[in-house]
């Protein structure tokens, strides 16, 4: 009750909404990726003002960029991998306070119809709080509708996921308190929150009602997804088993129940704010990474399954661990598999990335693709068919999307 | 009148050095790189425990009020605490703070938007998990709590301490 009654008064101290200028410098503060710079007055949408950005290509080889900007998500397309300076048009008509912390991001998905989705989760008055939100473009991305509320209930939408197998099969998934407030009206506890998803079958235009995929996951962890060679969309989260959050994947095929991908036992009442990764091989074999400060293996791990998530093999441990290894990525393309994560020695981040040529049982030595001294967001894998590249907003050199190196036949 | 005038200037004056040292205690000062070498500099020799925690992290809004119950205590060590959000948050801060009964104690914010670099001055293993709470011995000597109070068990330590 104590607990209520204080979350109550603290609600009440915030500032309430109006889109003014108070509410969004503050939410813009708030642990965003890369701050706005100094010079970028309040409003600038343009992409060296962006606190968050995320990649996605259609099959014909066109970039689309999503990023976040004064209080907008920003759509930019390039055919020369952006070395032309992309100008963007707003997804969002109005200025909104954006959830923006390179954990919450806005994701974004293109296939070869036209068809370009963005979802993102702008805050709500109460903290921990969003709404989810979904646009939808049937030009590439040119024009975009309105966006749309797409939940079937009010409590709480964030870190949205969106995967689809380029022929418009789409699944978008997010963190979701419904349970946590149905709990709360009831007078019950509830640990954590819920794991929701819904699919489309025309690229994004239409989707089914919201299913929970499961209950009790990490409340401030991004969810990772990746579609299968069937165009069933695979997602990872960081679950409450037993109240120690580990890693689970789980099929969205209308049959697959969550599957632990490893007891690392980490029971902390704590945010982690590190989510993980998720690849699917040209087989069919799931390969995914993760963060954990578990007793039974604390870092930064990779691990494989060839029967669809039931069983892993043992986790490979990435990185350096006097470095702290930290935010991991997967890709699978052109018969490759990508890993690349984030090292930091107090003075420079670095992105180091490795592939693998047999599905993931071995790999190349880990090699730095990219490295800044300032403030930098999530890095991302991203794929032009079988071209891996590494996305990357960072503070001093700005958005850059860089080749893998060895992406040679 | 003048005689109820004069006594109330009286009262004031006496007032003010404590009213100025509430107002001073209240400031929220900015924790930049060299933020953690200061901070540390400052209380050597005693034993000390930083807590970090933010707006933004619910366990730790939730159990603010156990840390204003330590505070209060007589203790065998120096009480500190660092939001991780951006110092331009002072306003809200203050505001929690003072909320909880938590604004006497000496209180920091992030004052530098590479925040990896600050952490790292803290402790080089720490991954930016929230409640987080470093403990410092009288001899420098440190260790990393993470989690609340009543999970990591941090919180019957303290009391043990404070007696």
């Amino acid at each position: 009750m104590r607990r209520v009654l204080l979350a109550a008064l603290l609600a009440a101290s915030l500032p309430v909404t109006g889109g003014g200028a108070a509410e969004e410098a503050h939410h813009h503060h708030h642990g965003s990726a890369v701050p706005p710079r100094p010079d970028c007055p309040a409003g600038d949408t343009s992409l060296r003002c962006a606190t968050t950005a995320t990649p996605a290509f259609t099959p014909d080889g066109t970039l689309v960029l999503a990023w976040t900007a004064g209080g907008r998500v920003m759509v930019g397309r390039s055919g020369d991998l952006g070395a032309t300076p992309m100008t963007g048009v707003a997804v969002n008509p109005d200025r909104e306070p954006i959830d923006d912390s390179g954990e919450s991001r806005a994701a974004v998905i293109a296939d070869g119809a036209g068809s370009v989705l963005v979802a993102y989760s702008r805050h709500q008055d109460q903290p921990y709080s969003g709404t989810l939100m979904v646009a939808y473009s049937g030009d590439g991305g040119r024009h975009f509708a309105h966006p749309v509320l797409l939940a079937n209930d009010p409590a709480s939408q964030r870190f949205p996921a969106l995967t689809g197998d380029g022929r418009g099969r789409v699944a978008l998934a997010w963190i979701d308190k419904r349970s946590l407030a149905a709990a709360k009206r009831a007078g019950r506890s509830y640990a954590g929150a819920a794991l929701a998803a819904t699919v489309s079958t025309d690229g994004g235009a239409t989707f089914r009602p919201e299913r929970v995929i499961s209950e009790h996951t990490c409340e401030c962890c991004r969810i990772a997804a990746a579609s299968d060679p069937a165009g069933h969309a695979v997602l990872m989260w960081r679950q409450l088993f037993d109240g120690a959050r580990d890693p689970a994947v789980t099929t969205l095929d209308g049959r697959d129940n969550p599957h632990r991908v490893a007891a690392d036992n980490w029971r902390v009442d704590a945010c982690p704010h590190h989510g993980g990764a998720v690849a699917v091989g040209p087989g069919g074999t799931l390969h995914v990474a993760w963060y954990t400060g578990g007793t039974a293996r604390p870092g930064l791990f990779y691990a494989r399954s060839t029967d669809r998530g039931r069983h892993f093999g043992e986790p490979r441990p990435l990185g350096d661990p006097g470095r702290l290894p930290s935010h991991p990525q997967l890709l699978a393309a052109g018969g490759r598999v990508w890993l690349a994560w984030s090292e930091f020695d107090g003075e420079t981040t670095r992105i180091l990335a490795q592939s693998s040529t047999d599905g993931g049982l071995s790999w190349s030595p880990p090699h730095a693709v990219a490295e800044t001294k300032d403030a930098s967001d999530r890095p991302l894998l991203v794929a032009d068919g079988p071209h891996p590249f590494l996305s990357w907003l960072t503070r001093n050199e700005g958005w850059r999307l860089l080749p893998l190196a060895g992406d040679q036949p | 009148m003048s005689r109820r005038l004069f006594i109330a200037a009286i009262i004031l004056a006496l007032l003010a050095p404590v009213l100025a040292a509430r107002a001073a205690a209240a400031e929220i000062q900015p924790f930049g790189r060299d933020g953690w070498q200061g901070l540390t500099a400052a209380h050597a020799g005693r034993a000390l425990v930083v807590h970090f925690w933010s707006l933004t992290c619910a366990p730790c809004i939730a159990e603010m009020p156990e840390w204003a119950k330590l505070a209060r205590r007589s203790r065998s060590f120096d009480l500190v605490l660092v939001a991780t959000d951006p110092i331009e948050e002072t306003p809200r801060l203050a505001a929690a703070l003072k909320q909880w009964g938590l604004d006497g104690v000496e209180s920091w914010a992030f004052a530098d938007r590479f925040t990896e670099k600050l952490r790292y001055a803290v402790d080089p293993h720490w991954h930016g998990e929230l409640p987080m709470t470093r403990l410092v011995a009288a001899d420098g000597a440190g260790q990393t709590v993470i989690g609340s109070l009543r999970s990591s068990g941090l919180g019957d330590r303290l009391a043990g301490h404070g007696r």
